[in-house]
């Protein structure tokens, strides 16, 4: 009898199997990795990031390392800014900006090196200070924001190198022209939902 | 002691609850595929999204890549009057008329100027934009579910403008002037409310 209850019991364990999970859920994880997911989770700075990695490579990276290294020390002090938790509710600019860049990418305007550098400036800067996490001080928030900052670069990185890349071809270019439209397009929707919430 | 037994077994394994979802889905993941599946669950956005496709590729160069173009960011603006609430008369009947519209443009070969083909895709993205749109406030992450209806709408143009490439064989232009017919008679469909 025993035996058939532990049975039982060991039966209705197995019933109710929970979710396993190969990755650790963003709450919980390192604050390093959670930094570095941030850029990523939030869809704003995404945006913005494609927006200007696909611009940027769009008119050719190698002629625009000056925008590339501006942009690295744009981040670089927005992020210090954030650690001295400058700034408010930037997501709205943040947003702003995407929409502009994805036009820019659309109508393939042909911006001079320093324009570029401007804009990259401005984006670099925007995504700095808008990375602090609000529940975090101290050493954790230092080594967030340092995950931040790396997983800004990188995803500025992937489509630059896409749209350096791929832009032989006529449907290559066409095809960044086609990712600014539905990045200005996204953008502006968002910002019309910020524009009626404040 | 056998009911016991069964108390024992039932704490246990009320003990393993899951968590109960109020909503299907949340956050970022759930307001992008919320958004996503909003164009492609609406047959009647699937036809004149297609429809837009098919006419750019019927069109050929600059036309194929312009009016996927043009689409998303006048769609952009018809969703942003649908989030502020701004009225558009006959939403439904709209979309309805662009599949109308769009599917006979393809049907009948039409060859327009490219800004009158931009004008009439233009017109109706409001349309299709204003109905998305009018959605997003109630949206779990409202940037998640534009992005996800603006590709899902990109995707199903896409999908136009890969069958209507067959018109480069002469069979193929009758297949992609066929689906344009059977895009407008399906138009109509939803118009007359038979579909």
């Amino acid at each position: 009898m025993i035996n058939s209850s532990r049975a039982l019991v060991f039966w209705a364990l197995l019933a109710i199997p929970q979710l396993g999970l190969a990755h650790s859920p963003i709450e919980g994880i390192d604050k390093f990795y959670s930094g570095l997911l941030h850029p990523a989770f939030v869809p704003a700075h995404l945006l913005l990031l494609l927006a200007l990695g696909l611009f940027i490579g769009q008119r050719g990276a190698k002629d625009n390392e000056l925008a590339i290294l501006v942009f690295s020390v744009a981040v670089t002090v927005g992020l210090i800014a954030a650690w001295f938790s400058i700034g408010g509710e930037i997501e709205v600019l943040i947003l702003g900006v995407a929409a502009s860049v994805g036009i820019l990418i659309l109508a393939s305007f042909s911006a001079g090196r320093y324009w570029c550098a401007l804009i990259a400036a401005l984006a670099g800067l925007l995504l700095g200070m808008d990375s602090a996490q609000d529940t975090l001080s101290g050493k954790e928030k230092f080594v967030s924001l340092l995950g931040s900052g790396l997983g800004i670069y990188l995803l500025f990185l992937y489509p630059l190198a896409l749209a350096d890349t791929f832009n032989k071809k006529f449907w290559q270019t066409i095809g960044v022209r086609v990712f600014g439209s539905w990045i200005a397009a996204s953008s502006l929707l968002v910002l019309a939902l910020s524009y009626l919430s404040v | 002691m056998k009911h016991f037994r069964f108390m024992t077994i039932g704490a246990i394994v009320l003990t393993f609850a899951g968590a109960a979802s109020a909503h299907e889905s949340a956050g970022i993941a759930g307001g992008f595929i919320s958004g996503f599946l909003h164009p492609i669950l609406g047959w009647d956005h699937v036809v004149a999204m297609v429809a837009v496709g098919l006419w750019g590729a019927f069109l050929g160069s600059p036309a194929i890549w312009i009016l996927p173009v043009v689409f998303p960011l006048v769609m952009a603006f018809g969703g942003a009057l649908g989030v502020m609430g701004v009225p558009i008369p006959a939403v439904e009947t709209g979309i309805a008329a662009s599949a109308v519209v769009l599917g006979a443009m393809v049907a009948i070969a039409a060859r327009p100027p490219i800004w009158v083909a931009a004008l009439i895709v233009g017109v109706f993205a409001i349309f299709h934009g204003h109905a998305h749109g009018t959605e997003l406030p109630n949206a779990a992450s409202p940037l998640a579910y534009s992005i996800g209806f603006v590709i899902s709408t990109g995707l199903l143009h896409l999908s136009g403008i890969a069958f209507g490439l067959l018109v480069r064989w002469p069979a193929g232009k009758i297949a992609v002037r066929a689906a344009g017919g059977a895009i407008a008679l399906a138009g109509i469909g939803f118009l007359t409310g038979a579909v």
